[in-house]
């Protein structure tokens, strides 16, 4: 287990080179650091949905409410670009491209677990700034998440698949994902004790005051 | 409707990693100890062609 853990920080991190378990022909070393990696990005993004949500009940709920979020998505998006994938590139091996998706958001709800005491600090103790700072702490994680994926499959086309053909999808992933997660978030319950302005969803736009009007 | 969705999707996500963990878990060990039985082989059978 220490050595995918490590093999994913290889994965998400600087280093040039794909890690060996990229390189083996097998796929089991690939799955098995998707379904871990899976597993530590829920972890984390319940961990993060407990402490700034800490207002009584709703920190008990946000543990499955954030993963529940994520993994919503993440299933929204991941088959349609799976399949653009699959139709604009002949070399791209959809394993690779989940196990770049899947640590990539890794990397993102470790961000965010990161971010998370600092959360609950500002959101406990600034009026000014503690309904912005959980939101921006998420949309943070969700860049992160975003370029760590880019680099990802980055180091996918050192392995034979074309990066006109990997830009398609990739965009495409990124965008829905944003997308989906943003209009689930305006369907279940505030996360952060109280409705932001993206927790409304996509009629935030045309709503640009709602925030003030809804507890 | 759609959330209750998206917790069975967690659910099901969630079994079908722990499961895949302990699936390719038992593959990867397998395939660590076929390299190393393959790396002793041919050591072994270089060591015999030597001699």
């Amino acid at each position: 287990m220490q050595t995918i853990v490590s093999r994913l920080f290889d994965f998400v991190g600087p280093r040039a080179a794909s890690p060996d378990f990229l390189k083996d022909e097998s796929s089991s070393h690939k799955l098995l650091a998707t379904a871990v990696a899976a597993l530590l990005a829920l972890g984390a993004s319940a961990m993060w949905g407990v402490v700034v949500g800490a207002h009584g009940h709703l920190s008990i709920a946000n543990v499955l409410t954030v993963p529940m979020l994520i993994t919503a998505s993440a299933l929204a998006s991941l088959p349609l670009a799976l399949f653009v994938a699959k139709l604009t590139s002949s070399s791209l091996r959809v394993t690779d491209l989940l196990l770049a998706y899947v640590s990539s958001a890794f990397a993102g709800c470790t961000a965010l677990l990161l971010l998370s005491p600092l959360v609950a600090i500002y959101q406990q103790s600034s009026s000014l700034v503690g309904s912005a700072v959980g939101p921006a702490s998420a949309f943070l994680a969700f860049v992160v998440g975003a370029a760590v994926f880019v680099r990802a499959n980055a180091k996918l086309v050192g392995r034979g698949a074309s990066a006109g053909a990997l830009i398609v999808p990739v965009v495409l992933l990124v965008l829905l994902q944003g997308a989906a997660i943003v209009q689930l978030a305006s369907l279940s319950h505030p996360l952060f004790g109280q409705r932001t302005s993206i927790g409304h969803g996509i009629d935030a736009l045309s709503q640009p005051s709602s925030e003030s009007q809804e507890p | 409707m759609i959330l209750a969705f998206g917790f069975i999707a967690l659910g099901v996500v969630v079994v079908v990693c722990v499961l895949a963990i302990r699936r390719f878990s038992r593959s990867v060990e397998e395939e660590e100890a076929d390299r190393i039985l393959r790396a002793e082989y041919d050591k072994y059978s270089q060591n015999i062609g030597e001699s």
